[in-house]
């Protein structure tokens, strides 16, 4: 009989939280969010990570819980509204995971859910269902759970309620022990700050750039305005090589929801003046409409009022580009191994490991070889609101060339980056995250072995090993939370650095940049903590004793 | 009457097999409430051991030991520092301060080691400080006091709990006549006044004067006294 309830109990349990309430949250968050947060996204990183986190955290509270029901309560989970189900705890369960409040199960449970719902990105669930859900659990508690256990344990219970909280852990004001601690050798502390600070920056820095590459990489595509790109059957992104027959931009004019299209050159070569040598891509574009030039200029030559103005012996050339060769409007350079006059200089045309020169399409189809019969991309704006794929099968199907929205070349050209740059960047968010781990080890470490006495006396006083981790990982904390502003402040300066005096470099610090940083940060304080925390565990509290 | 501590036929042992030490051996003691019991014995004769398993702090290789009629023996590694910090009060020979915290923080450290930290933990530092002489010493670091004054910060650090019992371990052998005195004095004080139970681990002959009862041990054996 006993065992029938506790699988019946099991299987309730199973039913009811494992299916019903999560499926209840989840899917009534789901239509909440369709019908009052239709724009609202929770995608992102951040979301997942702290998700995860809540997942894991749950899980482990609320098996910790279970398990000390099961194995010290003697009993199982299932009592609803006083009707017992599987057999009750016939024991007070007052440690472990009781110790800190009196329902983990339930604390764990919520966080699972609440975990759950971040990860699946429902802020319906998230806003209303696990409120929601919070508030039923604590009536339910208040009503029901809490006047059986005092019925059933009597003042026992009454003493445990009196010295543990509900649900949240009373904010108790301790010794600032960890503070004193770190506090207490000021050198040893400025030089952890200054390596955590070190190890953020590097982290910081490293993904501030790699945005900044990911956005500079696509500067030109995002600028052309162009819907759609033609290119030569089988390439897909700005960097292959690419020839297509000028008559196909006749061809694609022709088509139904195309209102123009234009064809420019593209193609890489080396600048050297002065000494310098650069990798620069030089654009062929229509000075008649401006379509496929720079957008923004700086200083020009008198005479040239705005991109449709350039002659063809002229050259624009991105700003950094020129200051690099010491290059101002009006001076000559050999592009192609002919002569043109720098008319003027072109903003926000620099990208990671080349920049931007821009000649008229004209010049440019007399110097490639083939360039009067052939453009090397063809620019497309559609006239209707046809879909792009619709009116890219047009193309493929009309001149059996390569169409691609703005947004898919752009996306594919981050890929094409990251195929290089991210494996480079990566090693260094790691070194970053290794060193900001070995300072803040060290530094506990060695502190720890310093005071190793006064921890015994700390564990022969009371202290439990929970306390010491407790005091490690504020030590860690403390130190973090300093080198992490330090390490903020210099990743601006050092961005701010790039921006402004590296040619061809952005960096671009964001909130969603801090955010992961901070979550490394947290990371490195965590595992700082493992091996002074061993050392501490092996710790015997007779070291007390030791004169 | 219950006696707080109560050990049967304790044992302990250090090493394995042929480079085994019986540190304590067969010792049998209680002390009643508010007793003042003191522990002779020469250097190495288990003394420090003894202490160290009724403080909780060693777990006995055999016999049994009760604190407030409660066995203790079987509980776990965490229990047992939440039962240290509830209810025995240590002072030590090299007092134990913490090197980074002032005077009144050494005594409301403890609190934090309860599971709910009782009110007003900083006054009653003050307080029990206050009472050691030590009202105007409360913000010094234990590297401005005197071992007088570091030892009475230990005594009021022993005390903040309310414990019913403290276990010293050579409280006196690092201070002068006065101190001696003016220790010796508190530890009478906290058995006559709050019924503490008292158990000092000492070779000073001259703390005598103080106890309810002596013991003395040897070879990890009770020689004299019961």
């Amino acid at each position: 009989m006993r065992t029938f309830r506790i699988i019946l109990g099991i299987g309730l349990d199973l039913l009811l939280f494992g299916l019903l309430v999560p499926g209840a949250t989840i899917l009534g968050g789901k239509r909440l969010d369709a019908v009052f947060f239709p724009s609202l996204s929770l995608d992102h990183l951040f979301f997942d990570l702290t998700g995860i986190a809540l997942i894991v955290w749950g899980a482990v509270w609320f098996f910790l819980a279970a398990r000390l029901l099961i194995t010290e309560g003697r009993g199982f989970l299932t009592e609803l509204f006083g009707f017992r189900i599987s057999p009750v705890p016939e024991r007070l369960v007052t440690r472990g995971p009781f110790a800190v409040h009196r329902h983990p199960v339930c604390i764990g449970y919520l966080a699972l859910l609440a975990g759950l719902s971040l990860i699946l990105g429902s802020l319906g669930s998230l806003a209303v269902g696990i409120p929601l859900l919070f508030a039923l659990t604590y009536s339910y508690l208040r009503l029901f759970e809490e006047p059986g256990l005092q019925k059933r344990f009597g003042s026992d219970y009454r003493l445990y309620a009196g010295r543990v909280p509900l649900f949240w852990p009373a904010k108790r004001r301790r010794i600032p022990l960890a503070f004193r601690n770190l506090h207490g050798d000021r050198i040893r502390f400025s030089v952890n700050v200054l390596g955590v600070s070190f190890a953020i920056l590097l982290i910081c820095f490293q993904l501030s750039i790699l945005k900044g590459t990911r956005s500079q990489i696509t500067t030109y595509i995002d600028h052309t305005g162009a819907d759609i790109w033609v290119m030569q059957q089988g390439v897909d992104d700005f960097i292959a090589t690419s020839a297509l027959p000028r008559k196909a931009v006749q061809d694609l004019e022709k088509l139904d929801g195309v209102d123009r299209a234009v064809g420019i050159y593209a193609v890489y070569t080396l600048l050297k003046t002065n000494r310098v040598k650069s990798r620069v891509y030089v654009i062929g574009y229509d000075t008649r409409s401006g379509d496929g030039g720079p957008w923004k200029l700086g200083r020009t030559l008198p005479h040239l009022k705005n991109s449709r103005e350039l002659k063809d012996n002229e050259v624009l050339l991105d700003q950094d580009l020129a200051q690099r060769h010491r290059l101002e409007p009006g001076d000559t350079l050999s592009l192609f191994g002919r002569t043109f006059t720098v008319a003027g200089l072109t903003l926000e045309t620099m990208s990671i490991g080349s920049q931007y020169a821009f000649l008229s399409r004209e010049a440019f189809g007399r110097i490639v070889p083939g360039g009067e019969f052939s453009f090397t991309h063809i620019l497309l704006w559609k006239s209707k609101e046809i879909p792009d794929d619709v009116i890219i099968r047009r193309i493929e199907a009309a001149t059996r060339l390569t169409g691609l929205t703005r947004a898919r070349l752009a996306d594919n050209m981050r890929e094409f980056l990251g195929m290089f740059m991210l494996p480079l960047l990566m090693v260094g968010v790691v070194m970053g995250f290794l060193v900001g781990c070995i300072t803040i080890g060290i530094t506990l470490y060695t502190s720890t072995l310093e005071r190793f006495r006064e921890y015994g006396t700390l564990k022969a006083l009371g202290a439990t090993d929970r306390y010491l981790y407790g005091l490690l990982l504020r030590q860690a904390l403390f130190s973090l939370s300093l080198g992490t502003a330090l390490g903020f402040g210099l990743a601006l300066l050092a961005d701010h650095f790039i921006n402004q005096w590296v040619p061809g470099m952005t960096a671009g610090l964001d909130v969603a940049i801090t955010i992961q940083t901070i979550v490394a940060g947290l990371a490195m304080a965590l595992f700082s903590t493992a091996l002074p925390m061993w050392r501490l565990l092996q710790l015997d509290p007779l070291e007390a004793f030791r004169a | 009457m219950t006696p707080v501590i109560e050990a049967q036929e304790l044992t302990h042992s250090f090493g394995k097999e042929e480079q085994r030490v019986i540190a304590v051996n067969g010792f049998s003691l209680h002390i009643d409430a508010g007793e003042l019991v003191i522990l002779m014995g020469p250097s190495g004769s288990g003394k420090t051991t003894l202490l160290a398993l009724l403080g909780c702090l060693l777990r006995p290789t055999s016999g049994r030991l009760r604190l407030l009629g409660k066995e203790v023996s079987t509980l776990s590694s965490g229990s047992l520092a939440q039962l240290r910090a509830e209810t025995i009060g240590f002072v030590f020979q090299s007092f134990n301060l913490l090197s980074a915290l002032r005077a009144w923080e050494n005594v409301a450290l403890v609190g934090d080691f309860l599971l709910q930290r009782p009110v007003g933990v900083r006054a009653r530092a003050m307080e029990l400080l206050e009472q050691v002489g030590l009202g105007h010493r409360v913000d010094h670091l234990p590297a401005d006091l005197s071992a007088g004054e570091k030892q009475r910060v230990a005594f009021a650090r022993a005390l903040l709990n309310n414990p019913p019992i403290i276990l010293a371990d050579e409280p006196t052998a690092n201070l002068d006549a006065d101190n001696r005195a003016v220790i010796a004095d508190l530890l009478r004080r906290a058995a006559d006044q709050q019924s503490v139970s008292v158990l000092v681990a000492t070779h000073d002959e001259r703390l005598q004067d103080w106890a309810d009862r002596i013991l003395r041990i040897e070879d990890g054996q009770l020689r004299d006294g019961t």
